[in-house]
């Protein structure tokens, strides 16, 4: 079998069910500091992941947006798996909703270490929200070759 | 023996009885299968999860620390007890309330102070009953919980145990093994067994590369596991409380039509006598003319 032809066997799996299951050419998933790609035969790896947009290129060459909040990643052997807390389709993500959440958390007042961290957490999430939700309204009328070719900002 | 009337009257209620049971039991397994399938859906990511908490920390070595794992002479424990809000159940919320009861008198014999919480309000109710008074009694998770609303409470307790206000963990609730059988349990959720202790060894090794340290992905994903762990617990619950309605309500139904048979014919019984006692009447009657 060609390099060419080998395609990764991807699951998103959540605890409330499988976001994704199946063939893939190729996957990109959010890690904690920054984005990070397989391809097959990639070596084997466990990595945090963080807030983020998860692109899964299916082996016609359509991508899935997912937006993914948090997890880990586990490669070996051409296989993907990804553990989320939770996963949403892009598409189904609420810019204004992600917006309120975001300055919820920057509104709440916070004193120790914990809660900075919380908040933290909750305002990194929501930004990547609003990131992901604008990504999905821009690209959506466009083509996953041209979409790759975009520069990721 | 009753009057004729009488009897028809039971035998009408019975039969509405009848109708709610049967319904019930209907509407049970509707629910029943909806909860099965979530419960099977949790299913991926708690062996995913598992299988990689073991390579891990095979990893990590055996010198790894985590508070998580850290066993602290324990002053103060929590106690979750998990059924459901509604009866009509057979014995799924008593058999709960057993379960938590023996494990309450358990740590109270360690000397332990015991904060229970109740998720239900049968069981929270019950325990009252029982004159142990839960410090908190929760119905708002219904018998289709989230992840959300029960990673609320995993993360106070997580939050609670890592900032030293409570040592150790515990949660009664009603294990889902088949549809045949639904025992309950007391689990402790924190803190956490060693990983290694349970994990298979697996073949041969690959050499992972880690982004970031084993060692700090684990201290990632040790506190996922426990807020996984109650999350089956409650999944497990919400299964088993569905079955147990089902079997319920399914003897409820045929006690109902067993009822129905045995009015009917009483009744048809009563009639005849009543028929029979008419015309000896008017035989003895007309006799008497003669």
């Amino acid at each position: 079998m060609s390099d060419a032809k080998r395609m990764l066997t991807v699951s998103v799996v959540t605890p409330e069910g499988a976001a994704y299951e199946g063939a893939a050419a190729h996957v990109v998933a959010p890690a904690f500091d920054g984005e990070m790609a397989f391809y097959p035969t990639h070596a084997p790896l466990v990595g945090v992941l963080g807030f983020g947009e998860l692109r899964v290129t299916r082996p016609d060459g359509e991508v899935e947006y997912f937006y993914l909040a948090g997890g880990v990643v586990q490669v070996a052997d051409d296989e993907v798996s990804i553990l989320a807390e939770s996963v949403t389709p892009a598409r189904k993500l609420d810019a204004n909703v992600a917006r309120k959440a975001l300055d919820d958390a920057l509104a709440t007042p916070a004193t120790g270490e914990v809660e900075i961290e919380a908040r933290l957490r909750r305002a990194d999430d929501a930004r990547a929200r609003l990131r992901v939700a604008a990504r999905a309204a821009e690209h959506g009328h466009l083509t996953a070759d041209q979409i790759l070719s975009q520069p990721v900002q | 023996m009753a009057s004729p009337r009488a009897i028809l009257k039971r035998t009408k209620s019975v039969k509405n009885i009848a109708k709610i049971t049967k319904t019930m039991q209907m509407i049970a397994t509707a629910k029943f299968k909806r909860a099965f399938d979530r419960a099977v859906a949790a299913r991926p990511y708690t062996d995913k999860l598992t299988r990689l908490i073991g390579k891990l920390a095979e990893a990590a070595g055996s010198d790894y620390q985590h508070p998580l794992l850290e066993k602290r002479p324990p002053k103060r424990a929590v106690l979750l007890a998990i059924s459901s809000n509604r009866g009509l159940c057979g014995g799924f919320n008593s058999n709960v309330t057993r379960a938590a009861l023996l494990a309450h008198r358990g740590l109270m014999e360690r000397d332990l102070h015991v904060e229970t919480l109740a998720f239900g309000k049968r069981v929270g109710n019950m325990l009252r009953f029982k004159k142990i008074k839960p410090d908190r009694i929760a119905t708002h998770i219904e018998d289709k919980p989230t992840f959300a609303d029960v990673d609320v409470v995993a993360l106070d307790l997580l939050e609670r145990y890592a900032a030293g206000e409570i040592d150790e963990v515990h949660v009664a609730y009603t294990k889902f093994v088949s549809t045949a059988r639904q025992t309950a349990v007391v689990e402790r959720i924190l803190p956490l067994e060693t990983p290694a202790d349970e994990a298979p060894r697996t073949g041969p090794q690959q050499n992972f590369v880690f982004h970031p340290s084993a060692e700090q992905i684990l201290s990632d994903l040790l506190p996922r596991s426990v807020r996984l762990h109650l999350f089956q617990a409650f999944l497990d619950s919400a299964v088993s409380e569905q079955t147990a309605r089902m079997v319920a309500m399914k003897s409820a139904t045929d006690n109902a039509n067993d009822m129905i048979r045995d009015l009917t014919m009483l009744y048809n019984r009563s009639r005849q006598t009543q028929i029979t006692t008419e015309l000896s009447e008017i035989i003895g009657g007309s006799a008497a003319l003669e």
